[in-house]
């Protein structure tokens, strides 16, 4: 910036300018004409610019912010006095929401009391479940073991869970509500229709000759149940399907019970030896039930 | 009505005191209110030049004011013309309809100001924002170019450069060669 530059922005501001700098000024001033029409222009351009009118304020302005500033404290109480309220109805949900959440999976529990006694027809039955199936169900119940949640009875969480599905039908629930009927597969109660949408599932997938791990089913609507089999997918063996289920050891459901002591894992091996002679259905039991009730 | 005051500066330089703490944060408000509402007003009619706008704006400054206040921190006149000035450049940017270039000649008929006057007050109101705010805050506000560039976030050297650039083109917008 040249000495000529400085003094003009001095100029600019002359108002401010200390008593050092207007000296300084007042010298250049002196000296040069240019700078002396330059100043007194920038004064007449204050001088101008002081003139513009000054607009009365609207009075709004004071009324608005005011009003704005009260709304403001109301809001403010509000939410003081909201927040109690809030927070107490949204302990509420999360309360509501656990114990739901609790008591939803704490029937699984309970049903594996059931499991250990149904589970012996089918550990002793040629036919285990199909093995698609079966890791399927093993692999619904892993994170509840790993959990720590399970409480198997007996044998490796895993196992006992494997089986457990399928015998909770088949010991406790199954004569009331069997699985394969149709008006159960759709409109079951709460706690039954998991269990027995896997347990008929099992069934789907089983072949004519693995009925016997039901052997309940003959005793309250075993033809229907029994019969599953003859859906399309079983279709090539006929003659098995009603044979099979009579071969069960075990009748009515007060026999299935006690006997559950064989554990699901020799099952395992059967499942393995059944599964060629599995047509691979992909339908579930539930679905194929009303066709079975028909073919009667 | 225009209202032309001749000693502007010396009335916003007499509303500078900070509100006094021990009062009551409406009493605070209400004093911040008095004390600056005209000042700040022209400041944001000069700057957009729509009296809704201005209005509006004012409004969100002293609001601005009044949460600082709850929040106790300090609140001045620099504040204040800050606040207003960024709340001025956001309808700036939200490209608000400002009232067309105002008409000196409104001022003229009721207080006859000299032709000089009216010429340079015609050309101030064809300054750019940048150039009308920075001539606005030092002529007639009366803030020193460092307080200026504290408000615009700018060093005070900055300003002075500014200011010297603006008288420039508003001596070259009514006729005189710089």
């Amino acid at each position: 910036m040249s000495a000529h530059d400085r003094f003009q922005e001095m100029m600019a501001r002359r108002r401010e300018l200390s008593a050092d700098e207007k000296q300084k000024l007042e010298t250049h001033l002196g000296a040069c004409s240019d700078c002396t029409v330059r100043a007194e222009a920038y004064a007449a351009q204050s001088a101008a610019l002081r003139t513009i009118p000054q607009e009365p304020v609207p009075g709004a302005l004071r009324a608005r912010v005011l009003a704005a500033t009260r709304e403001r404290q109301v809001q403010g109480r509000r939410r003081l006095h909201l927040f109690p309220a809030l927070s107490a109805s949204a302990a509420a949900l999360l309360v509501a929401a656990i114990s739901v959440f609790a008591w939803s999976h704490r029937p699984q529990g309970g049903n594996q009391a059931v499991i250990p006694p149904a589970s012996t027809p089918r550990a002793t039955s040629p036919a285990a479940p199909h093995p698609v199936s079966r890791h399927h169900v093993s692999g619904r119940h892993h994170t509840p073991t790993k959990k720590g949640k399970a409480t198997s009875p007996g044998g490796t969480p895993s196992q006992s869970r494997a089986s457990g599905p399928s015998f909770t039908v088949a010991g406790g629930p199954v004569p009331t509500h069997p699985p394969g009927l149709p008006q159960n597969s759709g409109t079951a109660d709460s706690s039954f229709p998991t269990a027995a949408a896997v347990t008929s599932a099992l069934l789907g997938h089983r072949p004519a000759g693995s009925q016997p791990r039901h052997p309940a089913a003959p005793a309250v609507n075993g033809p229907p149940q029994i019969a599953g089999p003859p859906h399309p997918t079983a279709a090539p063996r006929p003659p098995s399907a009603p044979v099979a289920p009579p071969s069960t050891p075990s009748g009515p459901p007060t026999g299935s019970a006690p006997t559950a002591t064989p554990p699901a894992t020799p099952g395992t091996p059967m499942a393995a030896a059944s599964l060629p002679a599995t047509p691979t259905p992909t339908a579930p039991a539930t679905i194929a039930a009303p066709s079975v009730t028909t073919t009667p | 009505m225009w209202q032309v005051r001749e000693g502007v500066i010396a009335s916003v330089l007499q509303v500078r005191p900070v509100p006094d703490a021990a009062l009551s944060i409406d009493e605070q408000l209400n004093r911040l209110i008095s004390d600056h509402e005209r000042a700040l007003y022209n400041f944001l009619l000069a700057l957009v030049r729509d009296p809704e706008v201005a209005l509006d704006c004012a409004q969100d400054t002293f609001l601005r004011a009044y949460e600082n206040l709850r929040k106790n921190r300090p609140v001045n006149a620099p504040w204040l013309f800050k606040v207003a000035r960024n709340r001025a450049m956001d309808e700036f940017r939200r490209g608000s309809k400002f009232r067309p270039e105002s008409d000196p000649t409104d001022a003229v008929q009721v207080h006859e100001p000299t032709d000089r006057n009216l010429a340079v007050r015609q050309a101030f109101s064809e300054l750019s924002p940048s150039d009308r705010e920075v001539l606005y805050l030092f002529d007639v506000a009366g803030f020193k170019t460092d307080e200026i560039g504290q408000m615009l976030g700018v060093r005070g050297s900055a300003i002075r450069q500014r200011l010297s650039r603006a008288r420039v083109r508003l001596r070259q917008a009514y006729g005189v060669e710089p």
